[in-house]
């Protein structure tokens, strides 16, 4: 958030907080890129439950990154 | 100094470009250097709403053709988890492109980054990036137009010839619109935007008619043979879904307060882009019986025209009329898709010609409507020989689209680089917009872009020969011609030379 001669202001302490949320559901979603790789060439590694678990929790991450920087990007252009 | 009405002013000099938010000052740029640049100035007309319909109208053919290749040997689910990848990599990489964009605003983009960051080589590696990228991605969006209309024409038997002089024909057509003006041809962006959108709509409400749940959620989830190697296949063309989005940042130079239009556009476009990519999928997906009958014809050859497929099997349009209506609007994603890469290649070769890193002539504009003629005619006509190529080589469609998305995701990779360096080094360039998640954000670009990259080097190797010997052939041409030949003037240089 920025005011208009582009001096950067403090910024309400929700969007403070979104902004940590997305920051860190991004990293687990790269941390799980990684397992996927794993999980595809060793499959007998780091195998974490069922395979339906499994499905169900990355997807799960993923569209929780994808609303939560979906947020972040909506708060940071509306002005 | 140029008196032209017809060039916008910039803080008094109609002639000078903008570095960031700083106007490069009248005394540092010589009176040959003014003139050059009014000669090769661009108007600047475009708002949100057609950086919105941009955005949207020349990525929206990735939802009609190119994903459903991604279903081959993988399966629905496999494509889910691939295509939220995707959707991450895109939506962080228009936040952190829109930094670049508002920052130096040029139609050279990429070209800019580079050359403001590292140098001519890296500038002219990325501008070239972008020029392949825009470029194979406007043939295999031609021969889908093709594809389309021959199955209009003939939907249980397409004829190739149909599908090439379908293409020949949308490559003329656009060329004209494209030579006639950028105003008039962002008008018919946006209408030909709602008209591909309004496409989508009717295939969601037409396949919902035979849409079953347990053809997407499968048993098994994964292909038993592959498990989770089945996504890493699909990344390549899911990647087909939402590339080329980055043809808005070529806009900047045409945007009207591009800090305020630019990012805004930019993620309205991609979040409409999510959208309609769930959406899609979940009804194409739904409404097949064999979701490998989407990616696959009876002969081995890719299939361009998966929705039609989808329509033509759902109970609501066993009437004639329905497949034919609907084919007619697909065709709408379609054009509105090539119509926005041609306007990417056409303003990459541009820009690449002002700057004389590819021939000058490409840098030419008409000197009534500021369009470029030179570059949008050769990009069609490089186009159009692709197209004819197709008779002999039908998996030309498939080869196009992975050169596409392979070579995006190298320039988006090295655009981060820029983005980390010009950060460090000229903190003030960034003052009039900075992209939220500072640091996250373009590591996620970065770590996205070579996972998906890499899944090239273990399911996609034709494409690789490929897509080094283009890298060759240009680098050679700069190497042993054009860099002695850098146009001074050219704003990307003149902004990179004077750090303003």
């Amino acid at each position: 958030m920025k005011s208009e001669d582009g001096i950067h202001s403090p910024r309400p302490i929700l969007v403070r907080l979104l902004e940590a949320a997305a920051s860190t559901v991004l990293l687990a979603v790269l941390v799980s890129l990684g397992w996927m790789i794993i999980a595809s060439y060793r499959p007998e590694w780091g195998r974490l439950a069922s395979l339906e678990t499994e499905v169900a929790a990355i997807v799960g991450l993923m569209l929780l990154a994808l609303v939560l920087v979906s947020a972040v990007a909506l708060l940071h252009t509306r002005k | 100094m140029n008196d032209d009405p017809r060039i916008p002013a910039i803080d008094g000099d109609p002639a000078l470009p903008r570095g960031g938010e700083t106007l490069i000052s009248g005394a540092s740029v010589a009176a040959e250097e003014r003139a050059y640049l009014a000669e090769h100035a661009l108007k600047k007309p475009l708002r949100v709403l057609d950086i919105w319909a941009l955005g949207v109208g020349v990525v929206i053919t990735g939802e009609y053709f190119g994903w459903n290749s991604a279903l081959k040997d993988n399966g629905p689910v496999a494509v889910l988890v691939a295509s939220l990848v995707v959707c991450l990599l895109y939506l962080t990489w228009v936040l952190a492109l829109s930094e670049l964009s508002v920052a130096m605003p040029f139609a050279g983009g990429p070209l800019a980054y580079g050359r403001r960051a590292v140098g001519p080589a890296l500038g002219f590696l990325m501008g070239w990036s972008m020029f392949l990228e825009c470029q194979f991605a406007t043939i295999a969006t031609a021969l889908a137009t093709g594809g389309y209309i021959a199955f209009l024409v003939n939907p249980e038997n397409p004829s190739n010839a149909v599908i090439v002089a379908a293409a020949l024909v949308t490559v003329l057509i656009f060329f004209l619109l494209q030579v006639w003006g950028v105003k008039e041809q962002s008008t018919a962006m946006v209408f030909m935007t709602y008209g591909a959108i309004l496409g989508l709509v009717i295939f969601w409400c037409l396949a919902s008619t035979n849409f079953r749940w347990d053809r997407i959620w499968t048993n098994p989830l994964l292909p038993p043979d592959k498990g989770w190697r089945a996504v890493l296949d699909a990344v390549p063309f899911a990647l087909w879904w939402l590339v080329i989005i980055e043809t808005v940042a070529l806009a900047a130079e045409e945007a009207h307060e591009p800090h305020r239009t630019i990012p805004r556009g930019l993620v309205w476009a991609q979040l409409t882009l999510i959208a309609l990519v769930g959406l899609t999928w979940l009804f194409a997906c739904g409404a097949v019986e064999d979701w490998q009958s989407l990616a696959v014809a009876p002969d081995g050859s890719p299939i361009s025209y998966p929705l039609a497929k989808v329509v033509a099997g759902a109970p609501a349009s066993r009437s004639p009329a329905a497949v034919y209506g609907f084919g007619v609007i697909a065709i709408f994603g379609m054009i509105a898709s090539y119509h926005g890469m041609i306007y990417g290649t056409s303003r990459q070769a541009f820009a690449l010609g002002r700057s004389g890193y590819l021939p000058t002539f490409l840098g030419s504009v008409h000197a009534e409507r500021r369009t470029p003629g030179p570059a949008l005619a050769l990009c069609s006509l490089i186009t159009a020989g692709f197209i004819i190529a197709n008779l002999w080589f039908p998996k030309a469609i498939e080869l196009a689209l992975l050169v596409s998305t392979l070579t995006a995701l190298i320039w988006y990779v090295l655009a981060m680089w820029c983005l980390f360096v010009l950060r460090r080094r000229e903190p003030e360039l960034f003052s009039k917009y900075r992209a939220p998640l500072v640091v996250v954000l373009p590591v996620s670009v970065v770590v996205l872009s070579v996972f998906a990259a890499w899944m090239y080097g273990g399911s996609n190797t034709q494409v690789l020969p490929v897509t080094a010997g283009l890298y060759v052939l240009g680098f050679g041409y700069y190497l042993c011609w054009s860099r002695f030949r850098i146009q001074t003037a050219a704003p990307e240089e003149l902004t990179a030379r004077l750090k303003l």
